[in-house]
């Protein structure tokens, strides 16, 4: 064998590794990104009104129950899709929903039970808003299978695990 | 018998000059057959009586043509070296005379053939990782935005938050408009505009009414360049568009310079 021969060799095996390790293309052309537009123009357009509507929201407990409105959405779009058993759709709204519950309802609705005692009059709103955000959780939780191919997709399991455990970490309104 | 029959069979035997019965009684009739009988005997005699050159002189003579082509070897082979200062040590070449070559090619087919199989065999085949579809960009802004407005609590900050939502909104436009069907670039168009008419043109008017914000005028400037940026791509785009789309892109950039003007006046104000 020859340092020639041992030259290609190691070039060749660079080479492929460095194809097989390559990122695959992240452009999509505009005919993909005009079906993704058909596929979620509703969606988009019903949370941007929700966007209206919490941006015209002054308290924190009225922002925390806007944003639960729109998460409702996602929720619904989320059922919709464990229902046809489609993960792609699973995984992408339910990515969306746990990060709007995260990043948008809980900051509001944590700074509303810090500021509300329980003898304002705003009290009984936010209790309220307690009880529909835990049923809404629980919810779409529910709307996930837990038995089945589909719900054992590593995808549909993992949002059904972050989606139970905001569903803990908000947990049930005392009465 | 026919001659030609007759003269092969001749022709196979150990001397033309003494034919079987058979071909004895041909040879009697056939003054054809007889003539080529003779001619076959004096070729058998002619041969016989040539000289046969002496195999040793041969030999030396066929040596002598190799010789005149000058050497075959041109270097001197030389032995490995295991000393590693040695010119000659080459490990390579050594691993490689050490190798049976033999068994390592049945070696390698044998793990080609049960990597194979374990390729194919789906019983034993681990779980394949799931892979996302793909997903809308401007579907994942819109989330961020609507997060960062349920966090918003000020004129200013829901004013950013707009500013950006129109600027992601302009992008899908650009990235789509001419694949898309009229009606879903009509949605863009709508969410267009009550993206700047509700949420920009709203929010600034708060902050420029807001004499306690900081930065209202820098800020109001800053959405109106953003505003003049959307327009001027708009109307770029407008102008190789399907003709389907030419009105509703005509209408977003409308609406961009509308509020232009009104963020202008109301920057002009505070």
């Amino acid at each position: 064998m020859t340092a020639r021969t041992l030259i290609a060799v190691a070039a060749f095996a660079a080479l492929s590794g460095w194809v097989s390790g390559s990122a695959p293309a992240v452009g999509r052309t505009a005919d993909e990104e005009a079906t993704l537009l058909k596929k979620n123009s509703t969606l988009l357009e019903g949370l941007l009104d929700d966007g209206l509507k919490l941006s015209a929201a002054e308290t924190p407990l009225d922002r925390a129950a806007a944003c639960r409105r729109a998460a409702d959405r996602l929720s619904v779009e989320l059922s919709a899709a464990a229902r046809y058993e489609d993960a792609d759709r699973v995984s992408e709204v339910g990515d969306l929903l746990t990060d709007l519950l995260t990043d948008g309802f809980l900051p509001p609705f944590t700074a509303a039970q810090a500021d509300i005692p329980p003898s304002s009059p705003d009290f009984p709103r936010l209790q309220l808003l307690h009880r529909e955000s835990a049923s809404q959780f629980a919810a779409a939780v529910d709307a996930l299978p837990t038995t089945g191919s589909f719900a054992a997709g590593r995808r549909v399991s993992a949002v059904r695990k972050k989606l139970a455990a905001l569903a803990a970490r908000v947990g049930t309104p005392t009465e | 018998m026919k001659c030609e029959s007759f003269q092969n069979r001749l022709l196979a035997l150990p001397s033309p000059a003494a034919p079987t019965p058979e071909l004895a009684a041909h040879l009697t009739a056939c003054g054809g057959c007889r003539a080529f009988a003779e001619r076959a005997g004096n070729l058998d005699a002619v041969v016989a009586a040539l000289p046969v050159p002496s195999s040793e002189v041969a030999k030396a003579a066929f040596l002598d043509s190799l010789a005149a082509l000058g050497p075959v070897i041109h270097t001197k082979p030389s032995i490995l070296s295991a000393d590693p200062h040695s010119s000659t040590f080459r490990p390579f070449h050594a691993l490689a005379r050490r190798v049976d070559w033999k068994y390592a090619g049945g070696i390698a087919a044998a793990f080609l053939v049960a990597v194979t199989a374990w390729t194919l065999w789906p019983a034993n085949r681990p779980p394949v990782a799931e892979k996302d579809g793909p997903r809308q960009e401007l579907l994942a802004k819109q989330n961020k935005h609507l997060a960062a407005l349920a966090s918003a609590d000020s004129a200013d900050a829901r004013l950013r938050v707009w500013a950006d939502w129109t600027t992601d909104l302009r992008a899908a436009t650009a990235d789509v408009y001419k694949a898309a069907a009229p009606g879903d670039l009509a949605v863009l168009a709508r969410m267009f505009d009550k993206a700047v008419r509700d949420g920009v043109l709203t929010h600034a008017d708060r902050l420029a009414h807001d004499r306690l914000a900081t930065g209202r005028a820098v800020l109001l400037r800053d959405t109106q360049a953003k505003m003049a940026s959307a327009r001027e791509q708009l109307e770029r785009i407008g102008k190789d568009a399907p003709p389907a789309h030419k009105s509703n892109l005509k209408r977003m950039a409308d609406t961009a310079l509308e509020a232009q003007t009104k963020l202008a006046d109301l920057a002009k104000g505070v």
